[in-house]
């Protein structure tokens, strides 16, 4: 088995993500599509880790997946608290409404 | 090819199918909710296989933290915001070219990688604990801080006024 698979389904991922974060206005919705563009990512180390460094790859994963869930722990109050301010979570409407986020 | 490489290679092919079918309904579908429960179950394809290279432990730890308390988190965020905010129709078709491009130039970066031979893994609890709590223990404790950080800035923000 080689890495090309990994490789191809990680790709797909990505693009998929990309895409979603691309034409999505909702700010959740982008969080949705950059987390898949992180899963690609992770899919494509952890494969090519196995080849290197097995035993460092996994420590490493462990740190990003923790890490990870600490940035969404920041980003969703972060959009929680802009939708109470502003009552929207449109990324298009937001410079319209720059007075009213303090 | 043996039978079990080929059991092996069926179960490669299931999952990511359902890892891309799962990404494509999170882009996809009109409810946030809907996307957010999406993601998870794209959390739960990796996971899937990050058990078939070996990292079984991982796996575990994807499932409980990732799938288990990021997504859930989302998913019960996105319920408490209750709208979502639509689709950028003008960027529709640009988006699909600019993902392809994208896609196409993240193949081709890590082509060069592809055709080296993987390795299933095979790395015990033990094993995974002593390399953490003595080579990475500095590691551990920044990511102690952060995630009492981020404890910190939700209990904050959760008591903050909406109103100004």
């Amino acid at each position: 088995m080689d890495a090309t698979f990994f490789l191809i389904v990680s790709a797909i991922l990505f693009a998929i993500g990309a895409f979603g974060a691309l034409i999505h206005r909702s700010a959740t919705r982008k969080l949705i599509s950059l987390e898949i563009m992180f899963n690609a990512e992770l899919l494509l180390f952890l494969s090519l880790s196995t080849i290197y460094a097995p035993l460092n790859g996994l420590i490493f994963s462990v740190f990003i997946i923790a890490l990870t869930s600490s940035e969404v722990g920041v980003i969703i109050p972060i959009i929680v608290l802009l939708y109470r301010r502003v009552k929207t979570v449109d990324t298009t409407k937001l410079a319209e409404r720059e007075g009213d986020i303090p | 090819m043996f039978p079990s490489e080929v059991v092996y290679t069926i179960y490669l092919i299931l999952t990511a199918l359902f890892t891309v079918i799962a990404a494509l309904l999170a882009i996809r579908s009109r409810e946030d909710v809907y996307a957010a429960i999406s993601l998870g179950l794209v959390g739960l394809g990796v996971a899937a296989f990050m058990g078939l290279l070996g990292y079984g432990i991982l796996s575990v730890f994807h499932v409980l933290i990732y799938v288990g308390a990021t997504v859930t988190f989302v998913v019960f965020s996105v319920l408490l915001i209750g709208k979502g905010a639509g689709i950028e129709e003008k960027l529709f078709l640009p988006g699909i070219v600019a993902a392809i491009a994208l896609g196409i130039a993240y193949f081709v970066s890590m082509l060069v990688l592809a055709r080296m031979e993987l390795n299933i893994v095979n790395i015990s609890l033990e094993r995974l604990a002593e390399e953490i709590f003595t080579k990475h223990m500095l590691s551990l404790i920044f990511l102690s801080f952060a995630l009492a950080s981020v404890m910190i800035e939700g209990i904050l923000i959760s008591s903050t006024r909406g109103e100004k």
